[in-house]
């Protein structure tokens, strides 16, 4: 208590009439109003001491006694990265990452640091981080192994105004064990909304450089970019003003009332809806030293002119290297160079698009040449696996024949383990510990080189589609986003801002006007039409009312229940289900299925009209980015039925009735291949038209014959 | 102005409009329908379950004031779960008085829980008011018998003459020991003259409205001079600094231009001044707790939110551009700031629309 505040003054006084002693009751209290109500001396009043003491009442309202003014906390401008996620991973005995910081203004950065923290399992005196600013080596850090993320300041000096690129490389050792199980086990973690600079709030100045590093900062954040008063906004407005945040930092919107309770980030920038005055933008200071863009609508909701000075409209991503059928291609062209292994556990993707429209599924061969090399004396047991879309297509020894250029081998898989649209190429090698439950006695070094010479040949099919969601999610528009008729909560909004956010056009791609996702949360579930796959509420549900983060996949596929010594049903099913392979009734495979949302297409005659229905706790941008980042998943949803799990990968079910649609003429040259395709579709089916012909044929010339015969007798 | 008509006038005021018409849609500017979840904060953190609002700074006490101001919050926003709880501890452990006034504070952990059986004249002006809020809300003649009762004591033991001998009205921080020698000891941040206008109205106790006006002519007089004063003592020939007392702008006095804004009387030259402070001593993301009545220089600040609330929402008042930097609700401050900021988040709300958080 201040000492000139903390006068208290005794006094010790005669009280002519005295109060009740207190009196605490150990139950709830009722309240007894009467003795108030009856006015004239207080009933209360005969049992109270002579004499009480008397304070002048005082609160003192200090948390602690500051001896000095306090120094305004300080804001983080926090680093960003190419990859997604806020907190990056460097697995393995080698590595690196690259950030980035953009500052428009250098002078105002007090301090530069990254935070990072590491296995442990990590031998520190043979690990080290090695990271560089702008180009200028900084000196080489031990690690140290904890579980909570420290810092590490970096040279502020070293940064410049603009962007600034940090390059962090690792090497890391397991202090038990070498080997694969040993690379998994050692890694390094960076924290990004706890590494950059800090600065004063006040030095956010306002402007739309700071705007836009603001934004980008708060974007990359993860939590969103407020949005304050947008119900003043119309429909239109909000999707416009979303789609600009995309394409400034790839955020989205997160409408926030402004009164509370606050979250425990602090927001470097929102967007507020001021009312008032004439339509307009401007820069203001909010409260917590935010950078605020001001927005004054027009009367009729819209964005006041000018916009494109503060958020101008979107870019287009890039998309997928395209492979051209019957044509071979280099790996370089698709952006895959020359590429070294130098851990015991090594991993490398490539991903590239076919054409929509290529289908195959019979026989078909494609071809990839591999060009590689590798190093001798590596340990036994050292090898590459190849794969296409997470099937092996070769596993490749590494432990003989090494030091030496190596021809290239030409790997022959089928063409069926393609697919339409996003594809996947991985390289994965593993190299044994020597010995393996010994720490690695030197590092590893680069042992395996993936020439770009590499090619792949991917066979030509007559145009071909089997209806699934895939090529509606590449078309859909950002107008195209929608709520449903009788819509809406807060969480349907929250979602379809988000992928009105997240649907970034795709170079190349076109998009179809008519194309739409409708978005709903599972309380508006209701709305989404039964169509041809009969899914309701309360499947829906079931998929969706599971708490978030634990979503479950069958242990194994659930297939439909052949008993074959019980009926002839049963048999039929089974024979059904052997004639034409797939995904069993949607019913059976949506058994134990769970997830955080569903996207669906109820009518495959309508496959322009896409669902997607959120559950209950899912986090509406989280579910917008893996809707978004699906349109370039070799793993995204294909078929009508897709749940998405809490990692982020998708469940799909396609309708083995699905049959393929030809989409040009029916030719003796494409003849073969459809009727290739139509076979390994269904199986039964073929065979018994197949059957059809040939007893039309045979009763043709049954006809004929006995026709023929009767008229030589005459 | 009867009382009826005095509650029908209350029921009328923009924040028992929003929840007696049911404005509960979604329109531009919010209601206090939007303040649900801070409040709904605010009880978590302050409110035990028995009703009592925990003040940690005071050795985890209670007092009138905290009493008074949650019993207030909670007619406000209509929880009458929370206002009988307040009410039923408050009349339980501090209306121990022989009068209708409330002891003014309740320490957990001593022997004599309420030891000092002195009243503190804002939080029994503010449990009135809470009062007569709801029994505006919910016609309550025991409610509204209650209020009356304390503010015909409140009248009768806190409102004193000027020392002056003038027909003008002082409202005393307690009902004993601030007479010094003739003169009065008063704190302005008592005066909310809003509270003591609507208590005035809906109980019949019009003195305290007449003791509002005084006060506000009170604190002009000290505008001219500089910030108004946590402390100052009223004699026959003018004010004078309390000796032992602060007379800085600190942590009573920031509470003056506020309730002077929330009140309606935004052109009060005493907002000028704090206003003026204020903005000339902007830090950001500190707010000055206490300055120096004369110079406005900062002798303390404050990272807490609250304090930043009050500081916004005077500026936004003071000028002319809608928007101000009103930070979100947030419990990560004592009980006193956050209090103060939800007070002015309801200001905001239903007095300056225009003001709206940026």
């Amino acid at each position: 208590m201040k000492a000139g505040l903390a006068l208290v003054v005794s006094l010790v006084i005669a009280v002519g009439t005295v109060a009740r002693a207190q009196t605490v009751q150990e139950d709830v209290p009722t309240i007894d109003l009467t003795p108030m109500l009856e006015g004239g001396d207080h009933p209360i009043l005969s049992d109270v001491p002579e004499e009480v003491q008397v304070d002048i009442p005082h609160l003192d309202r200090v948390v602690v006694d500051p001896a000095d003014l306090r120094e305004p906390p300080e804001m983080v401008l926090s680093m960003q990265a190419e990859e997604a996620g806020r907190i990056l991973r460097i697995t393995g005995e080698t590595g690196g990452t690259k950030l980035f910081l953009d500052l428009p203004d250098v002078s105002v950065a007090d301090r530069l640091f990254l935070s990072y923290r590491t296995s442990v399992d990590i031998l520190p005196d043979r690990s080290q981080l090695r990271i560089t600013v702008n180009g200028t080596d900084t000196d080489p850090v031990t690690p140290v192994s904890t579980d909570r993320f420290q810092k590490l300041d970096l040279p502020v000096e070293l940064l410049v105004a603009g962007r600034n690129e940090i390059t962090v490389a690792v090497t890391q050792a397991h202090r038990i064990y070498c080997g694969p199980e040993a690379s998994f086990q050692t890694w390094s973690e960076f924290d990004l909304n706890a590494s950059g600079v800090t600065l004063k709030a006040s030095r956010f100045a306002l402007n739309e450089a700071w705007l836009r590093t603001a934004l980008i900062a708060q974007a990359a954040s993860g939590n969103g970019v407020p949005l304050r008063g947008g119900d003043a906004l119309s429909v239109t407005a909000r999707a416009d003003l979303a789609l600009r945040l995309s394409g400034a930092a790839g955020g989205w919107l997160r409408p926030e009332s402004g009164y509370g309770p606050a979250a425990a980030a602090t927001d470097l920038m929102r967007i507020s809806v001021v009312l008032g005055g004439a339509p307009g933008i401007s820069l203001r200071r909010g409260a917590g030293g935010a950078i605020v863009l001001a927005l004054v609508p027009t009367p009729e909701g819209a964005l006041p002119p000018g916009m494109d000075a503060y958020l101008p409209q979107p870019v287009s991503m890039a998309d997928l290297p395209a492979v051209s059928p019957g044509q071979t291609v280099t790996l370089e062209a698709l952006g895959f160079p020359d590429t070294s292994s130098a851990n015991h556990y090594s991993r490398q993707d490539l991903r590239f698009r076919l054409p929509d429209s290529w289908l195959i599924l019979a026989s078909q061969r494609a071809y990839l040449t591999l060009t590689y090399a590798f190093t001798a004396n590596l340990p036994e047991g050292t090898v590459l696996l190849v794969k296409i879309n997470g099937r092996a297509l070769q596993l490749l020894p590494l432990d003989k024949n090494g030091g030496a250029p190596r021809p290239p081998l030409e790997i022959e898989f089928p063409a069926r383990l393609l697919h339409p649209g996003a594809n996947e190429l991985t390289f994965e090698a593993t190299v044994p510990g020597d010995p393996p439950d010994l720490p690695c006695s030197t590092p590893l070094g680069p042992f395996l080189t993936i020439s770009g010479q590499t090619d792949l040949t991917v066979p030509v099919s007559p145009r071909m589609q089997i209806v699934g969601m895939g090529p509606t999610l590449l078309a859909i528009p950002r107008s195209g986003v929608g709520l449903a008729p009788d819509h809406a909560g807060q969480d349907d909004i929250l979602a379809q801002l988000a992928l009105m956010a997240q649907l970034q056009p795709i170079d190349g791609q076109s998009l179809d006007p008519e194309a739409s996702l409708t978005v709903v949360s599972l309380s508006s579930a209701d709305q989404v039409p039964a169509g041809e796959l009969g899914l309701n509420v309360r499947d829906l549900t079931t998929i969706l009312s599971v708490p978030v983060g634990g979503a479950a996949v069958p242990e194994k596929e659930v297939l439909p229940s052949v008993d074959w010594g019980t009926s002839a049903g049963a048999i039929l099913s089974g024979v059904r289900s052997m004639a034409r392979p797939g995904d069993p009734e949607l019913v059976d495979w949506l058994t134990g299925r769970t997830g955080e949302a569903v996207l669906l297409m109820p009518d495959g005659a309508v496959p322009a009209k896409l669902w997607l229905v959120v559950g209950p706790g899912s986090d509406p941008a989280k579910v917008a980015r893996a809707v978004a980042e699906a349109r370039m998943d070799p793993a995204g949803p294909r078929g009508q039925v897709a749940i998405l799990g809490p990692d982020g990968s998708w469940q799909d079910w396609h309708s083995a009735a699905a049959a393929p649609v030809l989409q040009e003429p029916l030719s003796l040259m494409n003849f073969r291949f459809v009727a290739g395709a139509y076979a390994s579709w269904d199986p039964l089916y073929f065979v018994l038209v197949l059957f059809g012909l040939t007893a039309v044929s045979v009763l043709l010339a049954l006809i004929f014959v006995v026709t023929t015969r009767g008229g030589r007798k005459q | 102005m009867k009382r009826r008509d005095a509650l029908a006038g209350l029921v009328a005021a923009p924040w028992h409009g929003a929840f007696v018409t049911g404005l509960w849609a979604q329109t531009a500017a919010p209601t206090l329908e939007a303040l649900l979840p801070a409040w709904a904060a605010w009880k978590l953190a302050y409110l035990t379950a028995e009703g009592r609002v925990v003040d940690v700074l005071q050795q985890g006490a209670s007092h009138s004031e905290s009493q008074g101001y949650g019993l207030f919050l909670a007619a406000t926003f209509a929880d009458r779960a929370a206002f009988d709880s307040i009410l039923g501890w408050t009349e339980l452990n501090l209306a121990i008085r022989p009068d209708a006034l409330l002891a003014w504070r309740w320490l957990p952990d001593a022997v004599d829980q309420v030891a000092d059986r002195n009243n503190a004249s804002d939080g029994d002006l503010f449990y009135a008011w809470g009062l007569v809020t709801m029994a505006a809300r919910e016609p309550s003649a025991e409610l509204l018998t209650r209020a009356t009762a304390v503010a015909t004591d409140l009248a009768a033991r806190c409102i004193v003459p000027h020392p002056d001998g003038s027909e003008r009205m002082l409202f005393v921080p307690a009902a004993l020991g601030f007479d010094r020698d003739g003169a009065t000891i008063v704190n302005l941040s008592y005066y909310m003259p809003l509270a003591m206008r609507q208590v005035a109205a809906a109980t019949g106790v019009a003195v305290l409205s007449r003791c509002a006006a005084d006060g506000e002519a009170l604190m002009a007089a000290l505008a001219a001079e500089g910030l108004m004063p946590d402390w100052i003592q009223v004699g026959p020939s003018g004010t004078s600094v309390v000796e032992g007392m602060s007379d800085r702008n600190g942590y009573e006095a920031l509470r003056i231009a506020p309730f002077l804004v929330w009140s309606g009387n935004a052109a009060h030259p005493a907002v000028a001044r704090q206003v003026g402070a204020y903005r000339v001593a902007a830090v950001e993301r500190l707010t000055p707790t206490v300055m120096d009545r004369g110079t406005g220089a900062v002798i303390e600040n404050s990272p807490d939110a609250g304090y930043a609330a009050l500081a916004a929402l005077l500026d936004c008042v003071e000028g002319t551009i809608p928007g101000a930097a009103l930070p979100e609700f947030t419990t990560d401050q004592p009980y006193y700031p956050a209090t103060l900021h939800l007070m002015m988040l309801i200001a905001q709300i239903t007095v300056y629309p225009r003001c709206h958080p940026l």
